[in-house]
Parts: structure tokens; sequence; C-alpha cells
């Protein structure tokens, strides 16, 4: 038999482990599979593999699964949005709509050939769940228990240097299991089977302890990603952070997932986005904040156009243009050297105001895209002649010098 | 003498002079509201055909009496009209009564506009709310609610003084050992926008 992998999301970016797994699960089974991102299969194909991701790009998976129909004689779809809202892919008749995990292809080694070149990234999970169900969050419609994968290192890809974890919280893991993981990384770390990871979904700031900052020291975990999605990790995060950097990492960068346009005001976002200007100014290197606009779970609206409980259309547009506008890869940080903005609590307040107030104005300046932009050319104008200055004063130093 | 043009076509051109009001006092034109429909008219010329019912040689206007208002009050002050005409339509009506019903229809707007309609729209076609406010008459977007809720004195301020800034050319030096690496940068396509070349490539190169 041939089947036909496929991957149905325009928006995702990392490497379809499902897929990856079940391809695996099949080729044991002696079939050949094949695998496709995001397009139809080319040739004879005897059944498809559908995998889904976001619930807004379900109408583009919708689309590629009807024009998918007429060439495949067997489909099955399953996936995070065919979980969440799998009535929407059974209007289309004859499917095979799988919800949650697949029990027979979870402990499968994912078959990393399937994706044509050598990968970048192993991905893994160590645990599956999580032990906290907040509201905006779709881990405890998925997975609704909390369970450990004792042999995700086994897992791996022989050659990749780097691992992926996608645990939705690791350090909720009970303290032996999780003992455990580390002294794993440190052993491929030091074997040089890996050379860095990353905890992808972010790691629960309100379980780091001394403890485990200690036990994690001198691992190359980069970058190390917490959540500050709103006042029940306030002073949580901070302390984590301190913790982390107490504890050795500082080579790295921090990276801090802030939730916005759910039950938040556009001050108590402001003040998260500040805390951590604030760190990057005290600790002098990158902490960055990444910015996650909320949307419905539920939802299959393309266009992800909700608008939160205390933002409007005009606040939420404006803010995501300054997060758009100065952000790399949706990555928001300030300088942590400081230059002409002396610190980076200086930048943050030069774009997003000097407090919570004029941030508020300004977000419902009707033409704050113009003034934004204003604003940020006219800063790379000062700092280009700042650098065009002191270049020229050092060729003035390097002339005396040589005189 | 400024000529107001005409960017429409009717079934028919006809003289504003035939055109007598039908409505009576069934709506009021507020000075403010006027004065929008006439920048309107200043800036865009005539888009719209005028719409009228003929009755014992008259033409009775059935849609575009503040336009007629308007119109009538410009020509007062020295403004022509392109051609000396106006487009018009012809609305048919068996008497009075339905030429009557006819306004009330032509009145009505069916579809509703919301803040978040209005302000995708607005995103979405690049278009400017605060010449909006100036022109546009729109009760259900309330557009000064913003100029009314906050003061935006010292940003209008800021803005216009950073006027023209971004049409400055700002010339990048890039240390020689990046070179070679940001022209593979290019060659790869990074960057969709100017933007973004811009900001990554700067912060690669350590200028940022």
């Amino acid at each position: 038999m041939r089947a036909a992998l496929i991957y149905a999301s325009r928006s995702a970016t990392l490497y379809p482990l499902p897929l990856l797994k079940i391809g695996a699960m099949l080729k044991s089974q002696g079939h050949e599979v094949e695998l496709f991102i995001n397009r139809l299969p080319r040739g004879q194909f005897d059944e498809a593999w559908v995998s889904t991701c976001f619930t807004y790009d379900i109408p583009a998976a919708i689309a590629l699964i009807r024009r998918l129909k007429p060439l495949v004689a067997r489909i099955r779809v399953g996936g995070i949005a065919a979980t969440l809202l799998p009535e929407v892919f059974e209007h289309l008749g004859d499917l095979e709509i799988h919800r949650g995990l697949l029990p027979e292809a979870e402990d499968v080694v994912p078959d990393y050939s399937l994706l044509g070149h050598e990968p970048e990234y192993s991905i893994a999970y160590t645990t599956r769940g999580c032990v906290r169900h907040c509201s905006f969050c779709m881990v405890p419609q998925l997975e609704d228990r909390f369970t450990h994968e004792p042999h995700w290192h086994q897992r791996l890809h022989a050659r990749a240097q780097r691992v992926l974890f996608y645990d939705n919280n690791w350090l909720a893991k009970p303290i032996d299991g999780w003992l455990e993981d580390v002294a794993h990384l440190r052993r491929l770390t030091r074997s040089g089977r890996i050379t860095s990871f990353d905890f992808n979904q972010g790691i629960d700031c309100r379980l780091m302890t001394e403890e485990r900052a200690a036990a994690l020291e001198g691992l190359p975990l980069n970058p190390i990603r917490f959540a500050f999605d709103g006042k029940q990790e306030d002073g949580h995060y901070q302390k984590a952070v301190r913790l982390m950097i107490a504890h050795g990492f500082t080579q790295g960068y921090f990276m801090t997932y802030v939730l916005w346009n759910f039950t938040d005001t556009p001050e108590d976002v402001y003040y998260r986005i500040k805390v951590s200007a604030e760190l990057t100014a005290e600790f002098g290197f990158q902490i960055a904040s990444f910015p996650m606009r909320y949307q419905p779970i539920f939802s299959i609206d393309p266009k992800r156009g909700y608008v939160g409980k205390h933002w409007t259309p005009l606040t939420r547009r404006n803010f995501s243009m300054m997060v758009h506008g100065l952000s790399t890869h949706g990555e928001l940080s300030f300088n942590p050297r400081g230059d002409r903005l002396p610190t980076a609590v200086a930048e943050m307040e030069y774009y997003f105001g000097r407090d919570e107030q004029e941030f508020v104005r300004m977000l419902n300046y009707p033409k704050l895209r113009e003034l934004f932009h204003r604003r940020r050319a006219s800063m790379a104008y000062l700092r280009a002649q700042d650098r065009i200055r002191e270049d020229q004063e050092q060729e003035q130093e390097e002339e005396v010098v040589n005189t | 003498m400024k000529t107001i043009p005409i960017r429409c076509t009717g079934s028919e051109m006809i003289s504003l002079d035939r055109l007598t009001p039908l409505q009576g006092t069934l709506k009021t034109l507020s000075p403010e509201a006027k004065k929008k429909l006439r920048t309107s008219i200043e800036k865009h010329g005539i888009r719209f055909p005028i719409f009228y019912w003929r009755h014992n040689g008259s033409m009775m206007t059935v849609d575009g009496h503040a336009r007629v208002t308007v119109l009538r009050e410009m020509l007062g002050e020295g403004f022509t009209i392109e051609g000396d005409l106006v487009p018009a339509d012809r609305i048919e009506a068996r008497d009075e009564r339905e030429a009557k019903e006819m306004i009330l229809i032509s009145s009505s707007r069916y579809g509703r506009l919301d803040d978040r309609s209005f302000f995708e729209f607005t995103e979405e076609a690049g278009l400017d709310i605060d010449e909006l406010m100036r022109e546009v008459d729109l009760p259900e977007i309330m557009l000064g609610q913003f100029h009314d809720q906050y003061s935006f004195d010292d940003l209008e301020a800021e803005n216009a003084q950073l006027s023209g800034v971004e049409d400055a050319v700002i010339q990048i030096v890039i240390p020689r050992k990046f070179i070679k690496q940001v022209t593979e940068w290019l060659a790869d396509g990074e960057g969709s926008t100017a933007r973004q070349l811009g900001r990554g490539v700067m912060k690669r190169c350590g200028l940022l």
C-alpha cells in the first residue's frame, strides 16, 4: 500500500512530528509512504493521512481535502484542528476523523528521512498534557491527562544536535523523574550528541525553584522561554529569571510569551512588557517579550479577527502594528547596551509611552501608525548619525596615533 | 472661479434649477453635516446621481436634497458645475404617496456598520480616519469619540514635526566581513519587506 502523509497547515513552521511517527509506523508494516507539506500528493496513493494544526487554518485545510478526495480512496484526518473541531471536517463526508493522539504511533521513533533532508533538530516530549487548566489554552482539550514519557531520549534523531521539546509543562513533572531528564540531557550534552535544547512551549515560571535552576546549570538550554501571561505570574516570572541568571544562564537569551487580547487590559500588557525591559536593563542582555495575541480556541476565523474584552479594533490594530514594527520574528527586545536611548527601559518608553496611561492614549490615536513609523525612522537616523560620528572619531584617533 | 467636476454618470443630465424638494421637513441638515458634505463635494466633485420623480412636468427630488442645497449655496458663492448640469436618474412612482415612500426607502440603511468592520475596512483601504472625519457622517461609528476621550495634541505636534522623516534615505555602512553574507541573504529573498530586511540585517551586523 502507498500512503500520502499530508501536513495541511499553512502557518505551521516546525516539522510535522505526528506524520513522521505515522510514516515510521506504516513503513514498519511494509507500506510505502511519502510526505507532502501543505500540498496535494503527486502520483498514485491508496490512502492519505492528513494532519491539521491551527484552527484558523481550517478553511485552507478543507480546501485541500476537497481537492484530495477525487485523488485518494481513503482519507484519514487528525491533528489539533480536527481534534478540537471534528464537525467541520465531518460534513465533507467519506473521511475518517481521528481525535486526539494515535496510541499505536505514540511510541514509534519518528522517521525524519521523510523530510527529504537532514533535520536541523529532533522533536521530543518528556510529558504530555499539563497540570494547569488555563482557560485560554487548548492543551486541556487535547491532552486531558498529565503523563510522562520516560523514553524520549531513545527517540532522538542520531545526528540532529538540537532538540525541541514540546512539553507543555516540564517543571510540573515530579522532581525524581525531572532530575532523570536533566541527567539524560547532561549525558547527551557531554557526549556531544546534542549541543542545545529548547522547551519550545515555555517553562512554567511558577514552578522554577532554586533546586531546579541549580540542576539546570551548565546545560545548553537556549532560548529560555517563560510565559508571563497575566498577573498570576507576576513576581514568579521575575524570580525565575533571576534564579536562572544566578545559575549562569547569561550566554543565551530569554524569551517570554506575553498573552494579550484575552481578559487582559492594555495597561496590563504594558506592565508585562516593561518588566522584561527592566530586567534587560538590569542584567545587560536580551530578555525579549513575545506578544501572543489570543484567538478563541474554537474559532475558524482565518483573519483571526477576535477583539478581547478590554481591547477595541483600533487599540488591537495599533498594538499589533507596534509589535510587528519593532519585533524580529515576533520577538520584542530592547537594546541591552543602550545608546541614544540610554537604557532598554528608555527605548521601551520611547515606543510604547512613558507609562500605562500614555500607552493607552497612544493606542487610541487613530494616526499612530504614521507617528510610530516616523519615530522609528527618526531614531534609526539619529543612531546612524551617532555611528558615523563614532567612526569619524575613531579614524581621527588612529590618524593621531599614526602621526 | 472653481469648477465642481462631475465624476459619475446618470441616465440624464439636468439643471439644478429644475429640482423641487419633496421631503419637506423630514430631515434636517445641521451646519456641521453641511460642512462635511461641502468638503466632500469640494474634494471629490459630484460622485452620485440625484434621484428624482417626474410629476406634472416638475422634477421632484427623491434622493439628494442635501446635495442640492449645498450645491446651490456653492453656486451662489461663485462655484460652477462642470457643464452646468448634474447627473440624475428618474425614479418611477404612481403618485406622491409612493414617491414619498421611495424617499424613506432610499434613506434607509439596512446594513449596519460597527467599529470592527469600520476599522478593518479603513485599515485595508489605507484610509485616514482624520481625513474621513471631515467629510463622512457615520453616526454608528462616532468618529469623534477618539478625539473626545483623549487629547492627542502632543502626538499630533510630534507627528507633524517628524513628517517627511520616512522619506529620508538612510545609508547603512555594512562592515566588510558581512558583505558576502548580506548579499547571500538578499539573494535568498530574506526579508520580504525593506523593514524586515533593514532590522534583521542590522541586528546581525551588530548595528542594532
